[in-house]
């Protein structure tokens, strides 16, 4: 699983935008701002992952408990998913 | 307002407050979205120097998020043209909206209508496949610039010359590959030095200056250029500014930007470009461009006179620049009383007749004289 490469991280003002380019700047609609945790996750997910994978990128930089990193991270990619955002 | 306005600025700019006294949002937001400056407020918010609600601070929160999110499509969408021109070897240019953006303390604050690039006339035909292949639509082709639109709101305007062919300043900018440098040695990209960079944002100001008017931003752009170029060749600059007639408008501007926004000493002649520009928002307004045509009508006619001259010349523009506004003509000019035809009928329908009309009957001769003045003391027509 990773994120499609239509989107693009970038950070503006300290914001965190995810931005549509080509194509998928047509067919999308809406904005998409991420918390740093988010940020994080996103670029971990620009190669293919899966969720143990992120769970553990996760608590190896943030301190934060397994039950917690776990649950984070699945909103996220269930977040993704809604939006189809993912490959 | 004007002196509230910069002062506002002037607080953002070094982040701090001059004083204690809270400007009111409700009054401050229409003249700072007259002026594209709308992202400053946000950070007049934060430096507590406004006075709003809390309605007033989310719709001002919404908007700051909604610039940044333009902001980051716009610079997204300027790599993918620029890797796409350069993939096909289109040499091009960009103009100064992406530049002066990253000058600004942050980019959303220098809000963007549309992203300006230059290409030989050459290559149109190749870009526009170009930017079909990116997903644009064509909106406008011809003239000076052909327009592409993707959703939701980019627009890029692929210019064949620098300055419209209408303008007198379009002359100095006739040959402009000649001073465009490659930036690298890894795209078609090519730049102008800092100072042609600096020369074009202040002839680009001047031209909408000598039109409808110039606005507040005019005057940021060549604060922040000049704070972030401090060693620009000056004697290079007096040069080629004697040669665009643009040296006396140029230090009206650049005495505004310092007054303003680092606190030096302005003259009277200063403080009247700078109200004209407060009421002339950032493309400038319908009337002074009225106002402007009719003053360069000889003054030895009757008002009445000129503005009669002003409407037949609006509805029967010169076949110059009727091909600018249908390219089409360039090739079958037996066709200009057709679109002259088309432009009446289209100008009565979207109720411009009316409206130009209107403020043509507002404006006296103490209007017409007082914009002459404020155009002497910039040397501009």
């Amino acid at each position: 699983m990773k994120v499609k490469k239509e989107f693009m991280l970038r950070e503006i003002a300290g914001n965190l935008v995810v931005v549509p380019v080509g194509q998928a700047a047509i067919e999308f609609n809406g904005i998409i701002n991420l918390n740093e945790i988010g940020a994080f996750l996103w670029t971990q997910m620009i190669n293919d992952t899966n969720l143990d994978l992120l769970v553990d990128s996760l608590l190896s930089t943030y301190e934060t408990s397994f039950e917690i990193a776990r649950k984070d991270v699945s909103e996220f990619i269930k977040k993704l998913e809604d939006a189809n955002l993912l490959d | 307002m004007l002196d509230t306005m910069t002062s506002i600025l002037y607080g953002v700019i070094h982040s701090k407050i001059e004083n204690n006294h809270l400007v009111d949002y409700k009054t401050v937001y229409p003249l700072f979205k007259f002026h594209s400056l709308e992202p400053f407020l946000e950070y007049a918010r934060r430096l507590k120097l406004l006075n709003l609600t809390e309605i007033e601070k989310n719709q001002l929160n919404k908007m700051h998020k909604t610039a940044i999110y333009k902001t980051a499509i716009q610079e997204e969408e300027f790599i993918q043209i620029k890797k796409a021109l350069s993939k096909d070897f289109v040499p091009f240019l960009s103009l100064k909206g992406p530049l002066i953006r990253k000058l600004y303390p942050s980019p959303e604050m220098r809000t963007m209508a549309d992203l300006d690039i230059i290409v030989q006339k050459k290559d149109l035909k190749k870009v526009k496949n170009i930017m079909m292949s990116l997903g644009y639509v064509v909106k406008q082709q011809g003239g000076n610039h052909d327009i592409y639109y993707k959703k939701p709101f980019m627009n890029v305007e692929i210019h064949r010359n620098m300055i419209d062919k209408s303008y007198e300043l379009s002359k100095y900018y006739k040959n402009i590959w000649t001073k465009a440098i490659l930036k690298d040695n890894f795209s078609t990209e090519h730049i102008l030095s800092d100072e042609d960079t600096y020369l074009f944002i202040i002839a680009h100001s001047a031209k909408h200056y000598g039109a409808g008017g110039t606005g507040i931003r005019s005057v940021c752009d060549i604060y922040f250029y000049l704070k972030a170029f401090k060693n620009l060749d000056d004697n290079y600059i007096r040069n080629e500014l004697s040669n665009l007639h643009l040296t006396k408008y140029e230090h009206h501007l650049k005495s505004l930007a310092l007054g303003w926004f680092e606190h030096e000493p302005l003259q009277e002649e200063d403080i009247i470009v700078g109200e004209y520009m407060l009421h002339s928002g950032v493309y400038g307004v319908q009337r002074n461009a009225v106002v402007s045509s009719i003053a360069l009508e000889s003054e030895v006619r009757s008002l009445r006179y000129r503005k009669w001259k002003f409407l037949l010349k609006r509805a029967f523009p010169s076949y110059q620049n009727m091909k600018s506004l249908f390219p089409s003509l360039t090739y079958l000019p037996f066709l200009l009383p057709l679109f002259y035809f088309y432009r009446i009928i289209k100008a009565l329908l979207l109720g411009k007749v009316v409206s130009q009309t209107y403020e043509l009957k507002k404006i006296k001769e103490v209007d017409v004289k007082s914009h002459q003045k404020i155009k002497e003391i910039t040397g501009r027509k």
